[in-house]
């Protein structure tokens, strides 16, 4: 073994007895020879060492631990999502609103409007959602009805907090998401429709694998990312819906002339708001609902705010990532309307 | 060894429990890495968070060689790196103000104080690149030298020889008050 190569063993050597906790002088004390030499270096190391040895702060890391755990529930949905796959996507349509009015009937539809996520009718409220975005065909009415079910989801978040159940929180939380993103995209594609369009993603698109099975690097989520020459696209994305009638592939089939929902349309005050909106030419339309949206966005955070301050710590996580998908949404939404 | 096999493997089938310990396993060591690398931190909690989701989204095409799984976490924690300095020298910003980490200190007591990790970041900058990855996955990876050489592809001698030249560049980088 060369003079240098010993040395470097010794270095090792007296690295791991540092780093279990042993002194340098006891390191030394066996190897005198080199302790001149030696002593330097395991100060420097020792001092790089104690540099490097920072923790992440404990906010970053409950919102990281957070995103994670979401991000392992939203690879769920995929392996359920391929039997509609197999239909072309106006048969996906018609099957949804058989389904729905003959299995579930006119007077369940009407009885699930109210029902939260852990009620047996929730399923029917959800498909019902479904079906009368399948037949609306302007985006800013689609929009607009985005705007409504987002509402349904903060209420049902509100619902199933005050019942403690966490994970049905985030649920509709990731619906309430998915739904704003989709309404912020509407927004957009509405006003230009066949502009490619930059804006702020909440998820980012997944990346290719590189060679030797490492993914390759993507871009991490950023609220206003600058437009670089040959960065990724980034596109609001609206996610798949978790129930049996994929809303994307119900909003992009073609449009028959048919009534604009099955079941009996809830009439809230609000509601009637929004029927206003759709009268009168599309500026006046998207002024409405501009002004729809953003009141939306004031009462959702406010009720949601309220919300987090009397919840328990057990449910604070969920409350406030609910809290930064409603801002993050309605806003983004108000933007691309402005 | 095995254990870790099994836990992967567990992973690999969307167990929440086995992904949930990987995670909280490397979480800590991925981020201190990233920090050392970029002398960055709130880019680094970005990038750390993004590390495992990507490593989320392509674990089940993960093959277990032997090699802790964290060596392929700190691959893709690499190529990750790669990618934010080749984005940022194409956005031509300034490069790290060596100032934010030398302050206003007298050269003289900068060695009696605590070093702080983005002075040694920008030590480390002053390194080659392999000796910069070995002060990385050594210090604040926390491997191993036979772990480094698995995740830099070379043997334990080798990495030794590089722990090496390593601290004695380091060491005169600082002594030198270059980061001060």
């Amino acid at each position: 073994m060369s003079k240098k190569s010993e040395f470097d063993n010794i270095l090792d050597e007296c690295l791991e007895r540092l780093i279990s906790g042993e002194a340098i002088e006891s390191c030394l004390a066996g190897y005198p020879e080199y302790a001149e030499e030696l002593e330097p270096l395991l100060r420097t190391a020792l001092e790089a060492r104690e540099a490097a040895a920072i923790k992440p702060r404990p906010e970053f890391r409950e919102r990281a631990g957070y995103d994670f755990q979401a991000a392992i529930r939203e690879m769920e949905p995929e392996r359920n999502q391929s039997f509609f796959g197999w239909f072309p996507r106006w048969a996906t349509v018609v099957a949804a609103v058989v389904v729905v009015v003959l299995l579930a009937g006119t007077g369940t539809v009407a009885a699930s409007t109210n029902s939260l996520p852990d009620e047996p009718l929730y399923q029917v409220k959800l498909a019902t959602e479904a079906v009368r975005l399948a037949f609306t065909p302007s985006p800013l009415s689609k929009a607009e009805l985005y705007a409504k079910f987002a509402d349904e989801r903060v209420e049902e978040i509100i619902g199933m907090a005050d019942k403690g159940k966490v994970e049905q929180v985030e649920k509709a939380t990731e619906r309430m998401n998915n739904q704003l993103i989709a309404m912020a995209n509407l927004a957009v594609s509405d006003r230009e429709e066949d502009t490619q369009v930059e804006i702020a993603t909440f998820e980012s698109a997944p990346a290719p694998m590189a060679a030797e099975e490492v993914p390759a690097p993507v871009p991490s989520p950023q609220p206003a990312p600058a437009p670089e020459v040959e960065a990724p696209q980034t596109q609001l994305k609206a996610p798949p819906p978790e129930i049996e009638v994929p809303t994307e592939a119900v909003e992009e089939a073609p449009v028959p002339a048919a009534p604009r929902a099955v079941g009996p349309r809830e009439d809230t005050g609000r509601d009637e708001d929004r029927g206003r909106a759709d009268k009168g030419t599309k500026p006046e339309h998207q002024a409405r609902l501009i002004e729809i949206v953003s009141e939306q966005a004031l009462e959702n955070s406010k009720k949601l705010q309220e919300l987090l301050e009397r919840a328990p710590e057990s449910l604070k996580p969920a409350l406030r990532r609910a809290l930064e998908v409603a801002d993050n949404g309605y806003e983004q939404a108000l933007r691309n309307l402005d | 060894m095995q254990e870790e096999e099994s836990l992967i493997r567990r992973a690999q089938q969307r167990d929440q429990v086995a992904l949930t310990q990987l995670y909280e396993e490397n979480f800590d060591k991925i981020y201190r890495y990233i920090v050392l690398k970029i002398g960055d931190r709130t880019e680094a909690e970005d990038m750390t968070q993004q590390v495992f989701l990507n490593a989320l989204k392509s674990i089940s095409s993960y093959r277990f060689k032997g090699m802790p799984f964290s060596s392929w976490l700190y691959r893709i924690a690499h190529n990750q790196v790669v990618d934010y300095f080749r984005k940022k020298s194409r956005r031509a910003t300034v490069p790290l103000d060596e100032s934010i980490a030398a302050g206003e200190d007298d050269p003289g007591q900068v060695a009696e104080r605590k070093l702080e990790v983005e002075e040694l970041a920008l030590a480390t900058k002053k390194l080659t690149a392999a000796q910069q990855e070995v002060i990385s996955l050594r210090f604040a990876g926390e491997l191993s030298v036979a772990e480094v050489g698995r995740v830099m592809g070379k043997s334990a001698g080798a990495v030794k020889a590089l722990q090496h030249s390593a601290i004695v560049s380091l060491r005169k980088v600082i002594s030198a008050g270059v980061v001060s």
